[in-house]
């Protein structure tokens, strides 16, 4: 199991771009790639009324991760706390892996030729940081940190959203 | 060497406290700080791209004078200072001091009273608010008439001990993100606040609502008034509040007899049942809290709407407690010197009384822009209306008006007939490309600040993180200049901008140096409730109470209580004009990405939106013909021949009857054209500036006028 993880609480996410331009910076990165971005769903009808979901979307860092099998330079690989990374210098820029995860999670960088890929920030956890997205969320729905406390903290905020309590 | 420091974001009104990081000498990233007690580590995007900002090649970098046939030739600011101060003294011995005016909108309060210097020194008593009549003295006109005083609509309420939230006609989550937007969310996430949003869009804030009420754009006040009929009939008000500190509820429960929720619901297309709910769940969930914005106050019935959203305030109880709607005075951080506070006061020491009764709108607006203007200054529209006829001659501009204000192209042609304007600004703005001198102005980053103004209960110093990229300059340092190459008296013992910061601070017994190093960034003082129990009364009101009836009002020729008027356009006054514009048209709600005119620069906020939009419903869209994505007309019959483009956003979050445009749009990417492509999509180019007005302040109508909508074929 994955040492680390970011999670977000969805129904918290209202959209304002702030986790894709932190991320921006963090990487310094060009128009076009967002390593960790925000879908919008909706505003559609359920049940008579109105509803617009706001999803962050990210690497997961899959166990089985489907990039690392597609890459045919194998630029992806797992460190063995479980943090999937792209070695730059390996990508040819095929976006092979792109095709492959399930959620477009790979983003291809137009300036480098090459892939970015959410990697918790790794640099920022080596120093006892968090991701900087989950720093500047002003909506406060990103979760991070080591896997089984997240889990713990989602399962608490779960149930108490499903018994309604407060 | 990466070095981060701590400072306070001007990106927006917020204010938000951050962490910016300098590798050699440049700004390479800002990111939310911790450890302010506002933002607590949160920021918006506006914040974040402010690198992109600071060192982008289309910035003004150093003074430019526009040539005869049109080009911009660089100039020193020696040069620059000569020409505005020579232009300025020739027209002043030419026509008069009040030949001249000083614009304003958005921005730094500090430059105001520098400005205000200057211009009062040489007795011109021309101050111009482009947004000043429907921004915030409709609010500010409406509480001081209800309380005494304005309530802290700026600061924001006590959102963080609030039980039930009611945001009516704006959206924080776009407007000001990392202050009030993130503590409603906090609120109601961590504390299960309820959460009611008036919106005729399904905003994201709507989407996180527990009651969200679509009402038919500028009919607020018949909502506010369906509300309180509610809560008073089934007297759910605070009868101990109402009681001891209000004057006139016996005539207010007579008055709201005539807005049953049965009437009001057909008025504002708000379900009957939703109505009492939410009056329900505002009145029993103490202590709530109301945040009403530009929605309400965009439209010619803006004083009524506003004293009708204070009395639901007042009716509850839930006034200057923990977790309702503020009272500023007496500030916690009033030591410190407010521009507010300031500016208006220049006016009234240094300007004989005839001089200020020659202020635009004094004869037309007597009430709200002469007995109860708070700020002493002079309608915008009126002024730039008398430059064609030969009143204003020479502006000092640091906003956008061209875009801001409403009637683009007549703004337009007005500043073409100034014998000389200057502008201040980072771009080359529409406005700009007017002018006949533009100056480039300093980022928060690059200057020394105070604030004050937006804080509930703190004080903060920001010292510049960088040195001005090469030639920007303060705006402050700017018109110390200008004043001294007026040779003019300044009415402070100041000369230099270090000078004013440490007047400002003074009353708190240190420098702004000594600020920084003793506070960090950050002063919290301790925030003092129910104020009115310790004087025994609401100071600032003729009863000393809170005034439901207000007698003010009344001597005034204006109605006492609050009441609902038609907007002088839509489907029930003109039923017939809307067979041609079928379109109840909101011009201009804000997104988080752009401040105003700012930021369409920026690649990053680019990327997210890269074209203005209207949202249309699906349903309106199909009969017309429109797809999601194709580009599209706006009409209006204010604006007959004018027309703006957009590309169409199908979206099931507005009402059919209904559309929404962007704010603000212009295309600084579009070199080709001196002003930037700033007609193109614009929607001050169809909401023109001239009446019908509020009779109070003279604001058009805005939120509420109609249109029709056509495909742009080809």
């Amino acid at each position: 199991m994955a040492k680390y993880k970011l999670q977000a609480d969805v129904k918290k996410c209202i959209g304002c771009h702030s986790c894709e331009i932190a991320c921006k910076q963090e990487f310094h990165l060009p128009v076009g790639p967002m390593p960790i971005r925000v879908v919008k769903i909706g505003p559609r009808m359920i049940n008579g009324g109105l509803r617009t979901d706001y999803v962050p979307v990210f690497c997961k860092h899959c166990e089985d991760a489907p990039c690392i099998r597609a890459c045919p330079e194998h630029a992806l690989y797992k460190r063995p706390d479980g943090i999937v990374m792209v070695n730059k210098e390996k990508c040819i820029g095929c976006q092979l892996c792109i095709d492959a995860c399930p959620i477009n999670a790979p983003q291809f960088n137009p300036e480098l030729g090459k892939i970015e890929l959410c990697n918790l920030c790794a640099h920022r956890i080596e120093k006892g940081e968090k991701p900087l997205c989950v720093l500047v969320c002003p909506a406060r729905c990103l979760y991070f940190g080591e896997t089984t406390e997240v889990n713990k903290k989602m399962q608490e905020i779960k149930v108490k959203d499903v018994f309604n309590f407060k | 060497m990466a070095e981060v420091k701590r400072s306070i974001c001007m990106g927006c009104h917020c204010e938000c406290g951050v962490l910016v990081t300098v590798e050699n000498g440049k700004v390479t990233k800002i990111i939310g700080d911790p450890d302010h007690p506002q933002n607590e580590g949160a920021i918006c995007v506006r914040g974040m791209s402010y690198p992109q900002l600071l060192y982008h090649p289309d910035r003004l970098r150093y003074p430019m004078e526009r040539q005869p046939n049109g080009e911009w030739k660089r100039i020193s600011w020696d040069e620059a200072m000569d020409r505005i101060a020579n232009k300025f003294k020739e027209l002043i011995e030419k026509y008069g001091p009040e030949s001249l005016a000083f614009v304003f909108c958005d921005g730094d309060r500090d430059n105001i009273v520098f400005n205000v210097d200057w211009l009062t020194a040489i007795q011109s008593p021309h101050l111009l608010g482009t947004d000043a009549q429907y921004c915030i003295r409709p609010n500010w006109i409406a509480d001081g008439l209800t309380f005494g005083q304005a309530l802290t609509w700026e600061k924001g309420p006590d959102y963080r001990n609030s039980k039930c939230i009611l945001i009516w006609g704006g959206n924080p989550l776009e407007t000001h993100l990392g202050s009030k937007g993130q503590e409603i969310l906090q609120a109601k996430y961590n504390k299960g606040a309820k959460l009611i949003v008036v919106d005729p869009r399904f905003t994201n804030l709507a989407s996180k609502a527990d009651i969200w009420l679509q009402v038919r754009p500028a009919t607020d006040a018949a909502l506010a008034l369906g509300m309180l009929n509610v809560i008073i009939n089934e007297e759910l008000y605070d009868k101990e509040f109402v009681a001891e500190w209000t004057v006139g509820f016996d005539k207010l429960r007579e008055r709201v007899q005539e807005y049953p929720p049965d009437k009001v619901a057909e008025i504002t297309w708000v379900p009957e049942e939703k109505i009492k709910e939410a009056a329900r769940m505002y009145a029993t969930n103490k202590p709530a809290s109301v945040h009403h914005r530009m929605g309400v106050t965009m439209n010619t019935n803006a004083l009524q709407t506003c004293r009708a959203v204070d009395l639901l305030i007042a009716v509850t109880g839930n006034l200057d407690i923990p977790g309702g709607n503020l009272l500023p005075f007496p500030s916690p951080t009033s030591k410190v010197r407010s521009a507010y506070v300031e500016f208006p006061k220049l006016y009234a020491e240094r300007l004989p009384k005839e001089v200020k009764q020659r202020r635009y709108g004094v004869k037309e607006f007597p009430f709200g822009y002469d007995k109860a203007n708070p700020w002493n200054d002079s309608h915008p529209v009126l002024a730039f209306d008398s430059i064609p006829e030969g009143g204003i001659r020479g502006m000092f501009i640091v906003n956008d008006p061209v875009m801001g204000m409403q009637g683009s192209k007549q703004t337009a042609k007005d500043l073409e007939h100034l014998e000389f304007l200057v502008v201040m600004d980072f771009w080359m703005t529409p406005t700009a490309s007017f002018a006949n001198i533009v100056l480039p102005a300093a980022t928060w980053l690059e200057r020394d600040l105070v604030h004050e103004l937006h804080y509930p209960s703190y004080v903060g110093v920001a010292p510049k993180v960088i040195d001005p990229v090469p030639e920007c300059r303060d705006e402050r340092e700017v018109s110390i200049e200008l004043r001294k190459r007026l040779g003019l008296k300044s009415a402070y013992p100041i000369n230099s901008v270090k000078e004013w910061n440490d007047f400002r601070l003074e009353r708190l017994g240190v420098t702004f140096d000594e600020f920084y190093q003793k506070y960090g960034t950050v002063l919290k003082f301790q925030l003092e409730y129910q104020k009115y129990k310790k004087f025994r009364k609401f100071p600032g009101t003729p009863s000393g109470k809170v005034e439901l009836y207000s007698k003010t009002l009344e001597e005034n020729g204006f109605d006492p209580l609050p009441h609902y008027e038609e907007p002088p356009v839509g489907p029930i006054s003109t039923p017939d004009l809307m067979q041609e514009y079928p379109f109840i048209f909101i011009s201009g709600s804000r997104k988080v990405l752009y401040f105003h005119g700012y930021g369409r620069q920026l690649p990053w906020l680019r990327e997210l939106q890269p074209d203005p939009e209207v949202e249309i419903n699906p349903e309106a869209a199909e009969a017309l013909g429109i797809k999601d994505g194709d580009w599209v007309w706006i009409e209006t019959p204010q604006a007959k021949g004018e027309r703006v483009k957009f590309k169409a956003r199908l979206t099931w979050g507005i009402h059919p009857k209904v559309i929404n445009a962007d704010s603000h749009w212009w295309f600084p990417e579009r070199k080709d054209d001196p002003h930037r492509a700033c007609f193109e999509s614009n929607v001050n180019v169809v909401v023109p500036r001239y009446p019908p007005y509020d009779p109070v302040f003279g604001c058009p109508i805005i939120r509420g006028a109609i249109c029709k909508v056509t495909k742009v074929e080809g």
